[in-house]
């Protein structure tokens, strides 16, 4: 049996009709009314748990499930020690530094950065000895340059129809970001065949 | 017999000695050596006489410290890390062999290592990888020192996509690329993986490493434990520390890794000793956390008596149920007692059927 962490949402709902059609089906999964967290279908071996997109990282590095798809965002800013086994090519948008198009640096004072990605945000401008304020808020980043509650921030950018409608600008571009398989270490080895099998089953 | 006491037996009847220590050090043996601890964070205090003391992060380095002639030694210790933001008292237990060490030695120390792993669980895996190799390689194929730690942490996390992007960005030529790739995925028994290896690089130094562990491999036949041990490029941890075979064992069941050892010459070098060691260490903390299934239940029968109730009779079924292998709390009734759960509650009159008295 090989347990696999779903992101709840788009993403998880793309990754299992890529997994369905390789044969690791599990059709109760695809009820929207249903509440249920858990499915499974023993005789393809195969258990889903549709869980926070920001935990697959966690479920999977604690070994609560084998593989998970995390996207490559919540990867670098919670660093779950994982096999990142492939890169899905889907679920594809930029981290991002956005701000006002006429954005100043004033390098006199430390930049006010608002994100959910403090890690991220803070490797980014460490690695260019750049002193940042981080400002860590959970939604509507947007806002808080219009508030002058920060001078940047630092988000995912998908199509950049927030930003354009907030008149934000992307400013730089951090890491591209797309959805990873991954993997646990100790399950890797001992569910190697079927993780393995799994994986090809994605590339595809 | 706990598992202290099983793994202790193990070490002994490989003919390693107990290694008591104190549980504190001079802050200086730390201060020293830091390149060998794998955090600088230590829980320190003066001494009465001024001195700057820590308490022990780590256990190898004492051993090693008080080390004057080749021995072979075991222990079962607390260290005291930072774990998870806080200071943690962490149980570890291990050997060390010290002195000239070659391939039996190395190979006794993995085969030691296999059967503590065994003695938790028969359902374990060994890993093992040599820590030059990678180096090796990449330098042999003069890949630059900055990308070389890009390429070492792309083989850590098993990420071929992130040395496809290597390639792209003409760090990695073609050949090297899908070499490395192959060793991404390449997880076979230690001897036909060096083989297999010796197929795919052929840089000489590489090849004599995969000689070595062929002969290891051979060496461990003789211990029995072969085929539960299989070679694997991911393992890059702590190459600083380790200079050779390096290796690292798992359990079905635990999401963690469980003990990790390897061959360490630079520690005994850099402390003015002419010795080799090899070694390797359980994380007892993962293993209890994690081993056993939680229990739901603080004991089997709880009993409540009255005043009206004779404490002889009390006393009676107690020993009774007891001598039946159950666990028997006997309290008074209506005394607040703390709060616990046990499977059945039984007045006396009950607990007395329930004893076949």
């Amino acid at each position: 049996m090989i347990n696999v962490a779903l992101p709840k949402g788009r993403l998880g709902d793309q990754v299992y009709s890529i997994l369905e059609q390789a044969g690791y089906s599990c059709p109760e999964i695809l009820d929207k009314k249903s509440r249920k967290l858990v499915f499974e279908n023993k005789e393809k071996g195969v258990r889903y748990f549709c869980v926070k997109p920001t935990d697959v990282g966690v479920y999977v590095e604690r070994g609560a499930a084998d593989v998970g798809i995390a996207g490559k965002d919540i990867l670098l800013e919670y660093e779950p020690d994982v096999y990142e086994l492939l890169d899905l090519g889907i679920g594809k948008c930029r981290m991002c530094i956005a701000g006002y198009p006429d954005f100043y640096d004033d390098t006199d004072r430390p930049l006010r950065v608002a994100t959910k990605f403090p890690h991220i945000a803070r490797t980014y401008y460490g690695e260019q000895g750049r002193d940042i304020d981080i400002i860590k808020l959970h939604g509507s980043i947007e806002l808080a340059p219009i508030l002058k509650l920060a001078d940047v921030i630092c988000d995912i950018v998908e199509t950049g129809s927030t930003l354009k409608e907030n008149n934000l600008v992307v400013l730089e571009e951090v890491v591209p970001v797309s959805a990873r398989f991954i993997a646990n270490r100790v399950s890797w080895q001992f569910k190697h065949e079927e993780i393995v099998a799994m994986r090809k089953a994605l590339e595809q | 017999m706990s598992l202290e006491e099983k793994l202790n037996r193990l070490f002994e009847g490989f003919g390693y000695q107990k290694f008591k220590m104190s549980k504190f050090e001079e802050y200086d043996l730390y201060a020293l050596n830091k390149d060998f601890l794998t955090s600088s964070q230590l829980i320190t205090f003066t001494d009465l006489d001024g001195k700057l003391m820590a308490l022990k992060p780590d256990i190898t380095l004492s051993i090693v410290k008080s080390t004057t002639a080749p021995r072979k030694v075991y222990y079962n210790e607390m260290v005291y890390r930072a774990k998870d933001h806080h200071y943690r008292e962490i149980p570890q237990a291990g050997v060390e062999c010290i002195g000239p060490v070659d391939a039996y030695l190395e190979a006794e120390v993995i085969a030691l290592a296999a059967n503590a792993l065994e003695t938790i669980d028969k359902n374990y895996i060994l890993r093992i990888s040599d820590a030059g190799f990678l180096k090796a390689l990449l330098e042999d194929q003069q890949i630059d020192e900055q990308y070389q730690a890009f390429i070492l942490d792309a083989m850590d996390h098993k990420n071929a996509d992130y040395l496809r992007a290597l390639e792209q960005e003409g760090v990695l030529n073609r050949q090297l690329c899908s070499t490395l790739i192959n060793l991404i995925d390449l997880y076979l028994p230690l001897s036909q993986g060096a083989k297999e290896v010796k197929n795919l690089v052929r840089t000489p130094a590489c090849v004599q490493m995969m000689d070595h562990l062929q002969e290891i491999a051979k060496i461990l036949k003789g211990f029995e434990v072969e085929n539960r041990i299989f070679l694997d490029f991911s393992l890059v941890n702590s190459m600083d520390y380790y200079n050779g075979i390096v290796f690292q064992g798992a359990l079905s069941g635990i999401p963690f890794t469980v003990l990790s050892g390897g061959r360490y010459d630079r520690l005994p070098q850099k402390m003015g000793k002419s010795f080799g060691a090899v070694g390797f260490a359980v994380y007892m903390d993962i293993v209890e956390n994690q081993r056993h299934s939680r229990k739901s239940f603080d004991g089997d029968i709880l009993i409540r008596y009255q005043a009206k109730d004779t404490a002889v009779q009390v006393a009676r079924i107690v020993q009774t149920l007891r001598r039946q292998g159950k666990t028997v709390r006997a309290i008074s009734d209506g005394a607040d007692w703390d709060s616990s759960r046990w499977r059945k509650v039984l007045s006396v009159k009950e607990a007395g059927k329930e004893a076949g008295l």
